[in-house]
C-alpha cells in the first residue's frame, strides 16, 4: 500500500515536472539607457500607487580620476540594471511566508494572493532582489506577477515590450540560454545561489571595473523609497 | 530601522521574558520548594505565572501592530511545513496555553499532585522551543548581520537575564521578615550568581559581535556602517549599562547574608539593577533591528 502511494506520488511529481515551466527575463545592461520606460510601463499596467515600484532601475556608478604626472586619467563608469521579481526557482519569499499567500504557478510565476496575505512583510526582509513591496492602503504585499494575463495570451510582459532599446527579452529560461548563452550576474545583484533567479543578465562592458573600484547605486533615494 | 519595528522589539523581548520566567519558576519548583512557596498564586502581578501570562498576552497584542491586514492573521498557521514564522506563531500559542494551564492549576489548587509539575515542565519546554523558533525566524541567509551565532545566543541571554532578574525581584517582594530575621532561599543566591554570569557572557558576546560587524564589508547596495554614528553610541551605552548592572549585581550578592537589617533598601537596590537590565535589553533589541541589511538590492 505504501509503495503504491509512493509510485502514485512519483508519477504525479514527474507529470508536474513536465508541466512546470520556468519563465524568465533577459536583460542587456549594454543596451539599457536608463530611461525607465520599463518602470513606468509596469506602474501604468498595474496601476501602482506612488512609491510602489514592481520594476526598478538601479543606476550604478563608480571609478575615479587619477593624476599620473601632469595627466589626469579616469576609470569612471556607469551602467543601469532594470530589476523586478525574478520568479526564482527557489523562492525564499515563498518558503518564509507564514500564510501561504505566495505560491508558484505551473508556468513558474511566483505570485501573492491578496486575500491570504496578512502584511507581515517577512517576504520583504528575505528577498535579496527587493521584489515584494508593501501596499500601504491595502496593508498587503504585492509584487511583479510577470503580467500573468498577458502571458496567458502569449504576449510579453508590459516592461519588455515597452523598452525602446530592446534591452529586455522574455521567455522560457532554457530557450533564453540557447539564445543568449549563460550569463553572470553583475553588481548590485546578489549571488545566484541564494534563490536561483530566473533572469539572464548580459553584463555591461564596464562591470569588470566593479571588482576594482567600489561601485555605488546613485539613485538610492528612488529605489529605497520603493516600499 | 524598518517601520513598525517597535512592535517587533516588544513582541520578541516580552516573549523571551515570559519564556525565561517560566523556566526559572520550573527550576525553583523542582529544586527549592521553600522559595517556590514564597511566590503567591492567583490574579496578582507578584505571582510569576500570572505575570508570565500577562506578558505573553501583551506580546501577542504587540505582534498584531506590525501587521498590515490583521484580519488575515487567521492564516498565520497555514505554512507550518516550511515557514519558521508560522512555526514561531504556533509555538507562541502553545506556550501561552501552557502558561494559562499553570496559572489555572495554581489558582484552583487541585488535589492532583502531578498536575502542577507536569504543566510547569510543559511550559518550560514550550518556552525553550519558543526562543529557538524566534531565533530561526531571524537566521536568514540573505541578511548577514542576523544570520549569525549572536542571534540565538542574544535571544537566549535575553530570556535568561530578564526572567532571572524578575524571579529574584518577585521572591524579594513576597518575603515578610519575622522579628527573628530570616534566611534567604538558596536558589535565589544561585539565580543571582547565574544572572551575573549571563551578564558577563552578554558583555563578551556583544563586544565580539560588534567588532565583527564593524569589520564586515557591506554587501549589496546598503552602505551600512556599524562603527560610527548612533549605532556605535548605543553600543557603548549598552556595554556601560551591562557592566554597571553586573558590578551592582555582584555587590548585591555579597550583601545578601546581612539583608535583614536593611531589607527595603536592599530590594530597592535590586529593583534598580532590574531596571538597568530591562533598559539594556531594549537598547540591544533596537540595535538588532537597526543592524538589518540584506545582500543584493
Amino acid at each position: 500500500m505504501v509503495m503504491h502511494n509512493i509510485r502514485l506520488w512519483q508519477r504525479w511529481r514527474n507529470n508536474n515536472d513536465i508541466l512546470m515551466k520556468r519563465l524568465a527575463f533577459y536583460f542587456d545592461a549594454n543596451a539599457c539607457s536608463g530611461c525607465k520606460t520599463c518602470q513606468v510601463a509596469c506602474k501604468d499596467k498595474h496601476d501602482l500607487p506612488l512609491g510602489v515600484l514592481w520594476r526598478r532601475v538601479y543606476e550604478v556608478t563608480g571609478g575615479e580620476w587619477i593624476q599620473r604626472g601632469k595627466v589626469w586619467e579616469n576609470n569612471v563608469y556607469a551602467y543601469n540594471v532594470s530589476l523586478a521579481c525574478n520568479h526564482c526557482e527557489d523562492p525564499v519569499c515563498l518558503k518564509g511566508c507564514p500564510t501561504k499567500a505566495i505560491s508558484k504557478h505551473e508556468n513558474g510565476i511566483v505570485d501573492i494572493d491578496p486575500e491570504m496575505c496578512m502584511g507581515c512583510r517577512y517576504c520583504e526582509w528575505v528577498c535579496p532582489y527587493g521584489a515584494p513591496q508593501f501596499l500601504e492602503d491595502a496593508g498587503i504585499m504585492t509584487k511583479c506577477n510577470l503580467c500573468a494575463d498577458y502571458v496567458q495570451r502569449d504576449k510579453n510582459p508590459s516592461c519588455v515590450d515597452a523598452c525602446p532599446m530592446r534591452a529586455m527579452d522574455f521567455g522560457e529560461y532554457d530557450e533564453l540560454i540557447k539564445k543568449y548563452g549563460e550569463r553572470d550576474d553583475i553588481y548590485p545583484l546578489p549571488n545566484r545561489y541564494h534563490t536561483e533567479p530566473s533572469i539572464l543578465v548580459h553584463p555591461h562592458r564596464s562591470s569588470d571595473h566593479v571588482e576594482l573600484e567600489q561601485p555605488e547605486v546613485s539613485n538610492l533615494e528612488e529605489v529605497r523609497n520603493a516600499k | 530601522m524598518q517601520n513598525k519595528a517597535w512592535s517587533l522589539i516588544f513582541f520578541t523581548l516580552l516573549s523571551q521574558f515570559g519564556a525565561g520566567l517560566m523556566l526559572y519558576i520550573t527550576i525553583i519548583y523542582f529544586f527549592d520548594h521553600q522559595a517556590f512557596q514564597l511566590l503567591p498564586s492567583g490574579v496578582s502581578f507578584l505571582a510569576p505565572d500570572f505575570l508570565a501570562l500577562m506578558v505573553i498576552t501583551i506580546a501577542v497584542l504587540f505582534s498584531f501592530f506590525h501587521l498590515g491586514k490583521r484580519l488575515n492573521a487567521t492564516n498565520a498557521l497555514n505554512h507550518l511545513s516550511s515557514s519558521w514564522l508560522s512555526r514561531e506563531i504556533f509555538t507562541v500559542l502553545i506556550f501561552g496555553t501552557c502558561v494559562l494551564l499553570v496559572f489555572l492549576t495554581r489558582k484552583i489548587n487541585p488535589a492532583v499532585t502531578w498536575l502542577l509539575p507536569t504543566t510547569l515542565l510543559f511550559s518550560a519546554f514550550a518556552g525553550i522551543l519558543l526562543v529557538a523558533m524566534i531565533s530561526m525566524v531571524y537566521l536568514i541567509p540573505t541578511i548577514p548581520s542576523w544570520n549569525s551565532w549572536h542571534t540565538p545566543l542574544g535571544f537566549c541571554l535575553s530570556a535568561l537575564t530578564t526572567g532571572g532578574a524578575t524571579i529574584v525581584l518577585l521572591v524579594h517582594f513576597n518575603i515578610t521578615i519575622p522579628e527573628s530575621g530570616f534566611i534567604l532561599p538558596k536558589s535565589i543566591i544561585v539565580v543571582s550568581w547565574a544572572l551575573a554570569i549571563f551578564l558577563a557572557i552578554e558583555i563578551i558576546a556583544t563586544l565580539v559581535f560588534q567588532s565583527k560587524l564593524a569589520e564586515a564589508s557591506p554587501v549589496g547596495i546598503n552602505q551600512v556602517s556599524f562603527n560610527s554614528g548612533t549605532y556605535q553610541t548605543l553600543h557603548m551605552v549598552r556595554i556601560f549599562i551591562l557592566f554597571i548592572s553586573m558590578t551592582f549585581l555582584i555587590y548585591f550578592i555579597f550583601r545578601l547574608p546581612g539583608i535583614s537589617a536593611n531589607f527595603h533598601a536592599h530590594v530597592r537596590f535590586f529593583a534598580m539593577i532590574f531596571a538597568l537590565i530591562v533598559i539594556e535589553e531594549i537598547i540591544g533589541r533596537y540595535q538588532f533591528y537597526a543592524s538589518y541589511y540584506r545582500v543584493g538590492v
